[in-house]
C-alpha cells in the first residue's frame, strides 16, 4: 500500500460573498509509496501551495480524499488534527518559521514538548540528529544569531525529530544562497537515503533535480512526471528544464 | 482634485483607517482637555473664590491644575509614540511611493491640526456642558448649600487649555517631523519588526529594585507616629516607585530565566511556551506595565484616603471637639488655679441661659520619650519612642467625674486607646509610679489626640506639678530651647448656633484682661463646615485625579493589548504549523495575557496593604481617627476599581484575538 494516497482532489475558494469563484485544484490523483522523495513543481498560482496546504493538513479540500498510511486526513477531527500533524508530519517552510523566543534548540525541541515527551528522552534524540545536520556548536544560539542556511537546517531538525512519516517542505530553497541551497540539498538527499519519505513544493529546478520523481502541476491537476530511474542529477536537470519549457509555452509534452 | 484639498483629504483618510488607534488618542486628547479646562475653570471661578475655605481649596484645586497638566503632557507624548510606532510601516511606503519628506510633513500638520482641532472643541464644548455638573458636586462635597445658577464659559480656564494643548500639540508634531526627517523608508517600513534580542538579566538592577522595594516597605511598615508620616511618606513612595520599575524590568526578567534554567519545569507543554514569550513579553511592557501599576496604586491612594477623609468627617469633628465650644487658658503657675476656676464660673453664669454641660479643669500635657517603661523628657522627637502624655491631676479629675480615686503619692490610673498596656511600675522622669488600675474610658479627653501613642495618666496634684518641674529643669539645661511647660486650663460648654457668637464675645470679655493667657475659641459650628470644605475639595480632587488616571490606564491596556496582538499573530501562526492546536495557542496566549495585565493590579493591592499603615497615621494627622472607615473605604474602592479593570481586560482581549486570528 502506498504511504500517501491522494485521489480525485479538488478545492474551489469562494469570494466572502459567493461571488467569484476560484478553482485552485481541479483534480489532482496520484501516490508516494515510503522511501520516496517527491519534488512538486509548477508556476505561480498552478495550485501547488493549496495542494501542500492540504497535505498538511492546514486546509480542507472542497471533495476528494487524502489517505497516510491508510488514514484519511480530511476526515480527522479538528481537536485531534494538531496532534497527528505534530505525530506524523514534519515541515520545512520557506521563511523557516522558526519562533524567535526560543533559542535554536528549544525551536526542534518544540513539537515534542508538546506531545508532552521528558527532557531526557528529546536530549536523546536531539543528539545524533544535531551531529548528522551539523548544527551541534549553535543550538544554544537565538535565530537572529545564525545565518539562513542554518536556520533552515534547525527547521530540519525540528521536522526530523519527531521521526515524521512524511516530510513536507515548502519551497526550502526559497530563501537560501547557493552555496546554503546545496548544502540543504545534499542534506534532503542524504536523510531521503537513510529511508525517509520527502515531499518538496518548489520552483527550483535545480532543487527538483535531485528528486526521485518530479510531478509538474497545471491549472489544478497533475500535468506530467519524471522518474529519475537511473539518470544523473545532471540528466535530470535537463530533463526538467525541457518540460518546464514544454508547459510554459503550451505545447504537449514529448512523452 | 481641488490641489489644496489634497493633504487634509489625506490625512483624514488616514485618521479613518487607523480607526483602531486613532479614535482611542482622540478620545484621550478630549478627556484630558475636558478635565483640564474644568479644573481650571472650577479653580478660577468666583463663586469658589466665595465659598467657606475658599483658600485652602483654591490651594488644592490648584495643585490638581498642576499636576493634571504635567499629567497631560507626559501621557499624550507616550500615547504618540506608540501610534508612530505602528504608523511607520504606512509612512514608509508613503516614502517609497514617491511622496516627499515634505509631502508627508504636510499630512502629519494636517492630521496633528484636525485631531487639535476636534480634541479641543470637543474637550472644551463638553466641559462647558460638564462644568456646572462639576461645581454643583463640588459644592455639594463641600456641604454649600446656596448654589449659584446659569451657564457660563470661563475664560481664564479657555485660555489656560488652548494655550497648554497648543503646545503640547505642536510638541508632538514637532517630534513625529523629527523621527521622520532621521529615518530612511526602508527603516520605516520595517520599523515595526526589527529582529529581537533575547533580554539580558540585569542582576544588579534587580538587587536595586528588591533593595528599594524593601527600604520603601520598611519604611511603611515601620513608621509609627503621623509627624513622622508626612516626611517619611515621600521617601517611601518614592522608594516603592523606583523598586517597581526596576522590579518590573530587571526583575521579572531574572526571573523568568530562572524558570527557564530548570529544566523539569521549563520542558513541560504548558510551561515551555508561556516561560520562554513571556520573557519577551515582559521585555517590551515592563515599563508600561509599572505605570499602569504605580498609577493603578495612586488611584487607589487618591480615591481610599480622600473618600474616607470625607467619610470620617463626623468621627473627626466629634473626636476634637468634646464641647461646641472650646479654649484653653495657658496657666503658668499653679497658684492661678483659684481665680481661674471663680472667673470661669462667673462667665459661665453670665451666659446661664445660653449654655449646658460646661466643663472646666486644667492637665499637663508633653510628648516624652519612653525607653522600658520610663518616660523622660525629650530634646527631639524621634521614630518609634516618642508618646504623647496627659497627666491630669487627681482633684480635676473628682470634680469632673464626681468620683473619688483616693490615689497615693505613687499611685496612678492611666487610660490609653491606643497604645501598648503599661507594666505595673513606671517612671516618669525620676518619679517611680505604680499603676493601681487601668480606666475604661476617659471623658474629657481630646481624642483626636489619639492620632499619637498615648497615654492619659490621673495622678495626684502633687506629683503632676513635681513632674512639671522636673521637665522645666531639664528644658532649663538646654539652651535655645522654647517649651510650652505650662498647664493648659480647659474651658467649653454646648451652645446652639444661634447662641454661639453671643457666648463668645461674653467670654471673651469676662476672660481676657487678667494675668494668664487665653487661647482662642473654637467652635463647631464654624469649623465643621471648614473641614467639610477642606475634605471635600481633597475628595472632588480625588475624584478628578482618580477618573483620570483610570482613563490613563484604561489606554495604556488597549494600547498594550493591541500592540501584543500585532507581535503575537505571527508566533501564532508559527505555532500552529508546528503542530499547536488553536485551542492549546488561545489558552496560552490567554494565560499570559492575564498574567501580564492582572500583574499591575495584584502589585498595586500588595503595594495599598503595605502602604496602609503609613497612609492611616497621616490620615490620623488629618483628623480622621476612625480607622474602620478607612479600612472600609480602601477594599471598596480596591473593589470598584478591581471591577472596572477587569471589564476593560474582557473588552481589550476582545480586540487583541480579533487581532491574533485575523490569520
Amino acid at each position: 500500500m502506498a504511504l500517501l494516497e491522494v485521489k480525485n482532489l479538488k478545492k474551489i475558494y469562494t469570494t466572502r460573498f459567493g461571488g467569484n469563484q476560484v478553482q485552485a485544484l481541479k483534480n489532482v490523483n496520484f501516490s508516494v509509496e515510503k522511501g520516496e522523495y517527491i519534488a512538486i513543481m509548477g508556476e505561480s498560482g498552478s495550485g501547488k501551495t493549496t495542494l501542500l496546504n492540504i497535505l498538511a493538513s492546514l486546509d480542507k479540500p472542497t471533495s476528494g480524499t487524502v489517505l497516510l498510511s491508510g488514514k484519511n486526513l480530511t476526515t480527522i477531527k479538528e481537536k485531534d488534527i494538531s496532534a497527528f500533524r505534530r505525530d506524523n508530519l514534519g515541515f520545512v517552510f520557506q521563511d523557516f518559521n522558526l519562533l524567535d523566543t526560543f533559542s535554536l534548540e528549544d525551536n526542534i525541541f518544540l513539537p515534542l514538548v508538546l506531545s508532552g515527551k521528558t527532557y531526557s528522552e528529546m536530549n536523546d534524540r536531539i543528539r545524533p540528529l544535531a551531529k548528522k545536520l551539523g548544527i551541534e556548536d549553535i543550538l544554544k544560539k537565538y535565530p537572529y544569531e545564525v545565518s539562513g542556511g542554518q536556520k533552515q537546517r534547525c527547521a530540519v531538525a525540528r521536522a526530523l525529530i519527531t521521526k515524521p512519516q512524511i516530510v513536507l517542505a515548502d519551497e526550502p530553497t526559497g530563501a537560501l544562497d547557493s552555496r546554503s541551497t546545496d548544502e540543504l540539498l545534499k542534506l534532503f538527499s542524504d536523510i531521503h537515503e537513510d529511508g525517509q519519505t520527502i515531499l518538496m513544493v518548489t520552483h527550483s529546478t535545480r532543487a527538483a533535480s535531485c528528486a526521485s520523481r518530479v510531478l509538474f502541476i497545471k491549472d489544478g491537476e497533475v500535468f506530467h512526471q519524471i522518474y529519475r530511474g537511473d539518470m544523473t542529477d545532471q540528466k535530470m536537470y535537463q530533463k526538467i528544464s525541457d518540460t518546464l519549457t514544454v508547459l510554459a509555452t503550451g505545447g504537449e509534452p514529448h512523452e | 482634485m481641488n490641489k489644496w484639498m489634497f493633504y487634509p483629504k489625506m490625512a483624514w483618510i488616514n485618521i479613518k483607517k487607523n480607526g483602531k488607534i486613532y479614535f482611542p488618542y482622540i478620545l484621550t486628547c478630549i478627556g484630558t482637555v475636558l478635565m483640564f479646562y474644568n479644573i481650571c475653570a472650577i479653580a478660577e471661578n468666583k463663586g469658589t473664590a466665595q465659598l467657606a475655605g475658599a483658600m485652602l481649596v483654591q490651594v488644592i484645586l490648584r495643585l490638581g491644575i498642576a499636576i493634571i497638566g504635567l499629567f497631560a503632557i507626559i501621557f499624550l507624548f507616550y500615547t504618540n509614540s506608540f501610534l508612530m510606532k505602528r504608523r511607520k510601516k504606512e509612512l514608509g511606503l508613503y516614502n517609497i511611493l514617491g511622496m516627499g519628506k515634505r509631502h508627508i510633513a504636510k499630512m502629519m500638520f494636517c492630521e496633528t491640526v484636525m485631531i487639535a482641532f476636534v480634541s479641543l472643541i470637543l474637550g472644551i464644548g463638553l466641559g462647558i456642558a460638564l462644568n456646572k455638573l462639576l461645581f454643583l458636586v463640588l459644592l455639594k462635597l463641600m456641604g454649600e448649600s446656596n448654589i449659584p445658577f446659569g451657564f457660563e464659559i470661563n475664560w481664564v480656564g479657555l485660555k489656560w487649555t488652548l494655550i497648554l494643548f497648543g503646545i503640547i500639540f505642536v510638541l508632538i508634531l514637532i517630534s513625529n517631523l523629527w523621527k521622520i526627517r532621521l529615518s530612511h523608508p526602508i527603516e520605516l517600513l520595517h520599523g515595526d519588526q526589527t529582529g529581537e534580542r533575547e533580554p539580558k538579566t540585569k542582576i544588579v538592577m534587580t538587587i536595586i529594585g528588591i533593595l528599594f522595594m524593601g527600604a520603601g516597605y520598611y519604611l511603611a511598615l515601620k513608621v509609627s507616629s503621623p509627624m513622622d508620616a508626612i516626611g517619611i511618606f515621600f521617601i517611601a513612595v518614592i522608594c516603592v516607585i523606583v523598586g517597581t520599575y526596576a522590579l518590573f524590568t530587571a526583575g521579572s526578567i531574572a526571573f523568568l530565566k530562572l524558570l527557564r534554567k530548570n529544566k523539569h519545569y521549563y520542558y513541560k507543554t504548558n510551561h515551555f511556551v508561556s516561560v520562554s514569550s513571556m520573557i519577551y513579553r515582559m521585555k517590551q511592557n515592563a515599563v508600561g506595565l509599572a505605570n499602569i501599576c504605580i498609577l493603578s496604586t495612586m488611584v487607589l491612594v487618591v480615591l481610599s484616603s480622600t473618600v474616607s477623609l470625607y467619610g470620617g468627617l463626623e468621627d473627626a469633628l466629634n473626636a476634637q471637639f468634646i464641647r461646641q465650644l472650646q479654649s484653653e487658658i495657658n496657666m503658668t503657675d499653679l497658684g492661678q488655679k483659684e481665680a481661674i476656676q471663680k472667673d470661669i464660673q462667673e462667665a459661665a453664669e453670665k451666659t446661664e441661659d445660653k449654655i449646658t454641660d460646661l466643663l472646666s479643669y486644667y492637665y499637663f500635657e508633653e510628648y516624652m520619650l519612653e525607653e522600658d517603661g520610663h518616660f523622660q523628657y525629650q530634646r527631639l522627637m524621634t521614630m518609634d519612642a516618642t508618646y504623647y502624655i496627659a497627666l491630669i491631676p487627681e482633684s480635676q479629675y473628682e470634680r469632673i467625674n464626681g468620683t473619688t480615686l483616693d490615689l497615693k503619692e505613687d499611685e496612678i490610673y492611666y487610660y490609653t486607646g491606643n497604645a501598648k498596656k503599661l507594666d505595673h511600675a513606671i517612671q516618669i522622669m525620676d518619679i517611680p509610679l505604680k499603676v493601681k488600675g487601668v480606666l475604661e474610658e476617659i471623658s474629657n479627653a481630646d481624642s483626636s489626640i489619639i492620632a499619637y501613642d498615648s497615654y492619659f495618666i490621673v495622678a495626684s496634684d502633687s506629683t503632676v506639678e513635681q513632674i512639671r518641674q522636673q521637665m522645666i529643669q531639664a528644658a532649663q539645661k538646654e539652651k535655645g530651647q522654647i517649651r510650652d511647660l505650662d498647664y493648659s486650663y480647659y474651658i467649653g460648654a454646648n451652645v446652639t448656633k444661634e447662641n454661639v457668637e453671643t457666648v463668645i464675645d461674653s467670654w471673651n470679655r469676662s476672660l481676657s484682661g487678667n494675668n494668664y493667657e487665653l487661647g482662642i475659641f473654637q467652635d463647631i459650628y464654624t469649623t465643621g463646615p471648614e473641614l467639610k470644605a477642606m475634605y471635600g475639595g481633597f475628595f472632588f480632587l480625588g475624584l478628578f485625579l482618580g477618573t483620570l488616571f483610570l482613563m490613563a490606564t484604561v489606554l495604556i491596556i488597549y494600547y498594550k493589548q493591541i500592540s501584543e496582538g500585532y507581535e503575537d499573530q505571527k508566533r501564532f501562526e508559527i505555532m500552529q504549523k508546528v503542530g499547536m492546536s488553536r485551542r492549546e495557542i488561545k489558552k496560552a496566549i490567554g494565560s499570559q495575557v492575564l498574567i501580564v495585565f492582572f500583574l499591575p493590579l495584584v502589585t498595586a493591592c500588595i503595594h495599598i496593604i503595605g502602604a496602609f499603615k503609613m497612609i492611616s497615621r497621616l490620615e490620623m494627622a488629618l483628623g480622621l481617627s476612625n480607622i474602620q472607615i478607612f479600612v472600609w473605604c480602601t477594599i471598596l474602592v480596591a473593589a470598584v476599581f478591581a471591577v472596572i479593570y477587569a471589564l476593560v481586560y474582557l473588552w481589550t482581549a476582545r480586540e487583541y484575538y480579533k487581532i491574533v486570528q485575523a490569520s
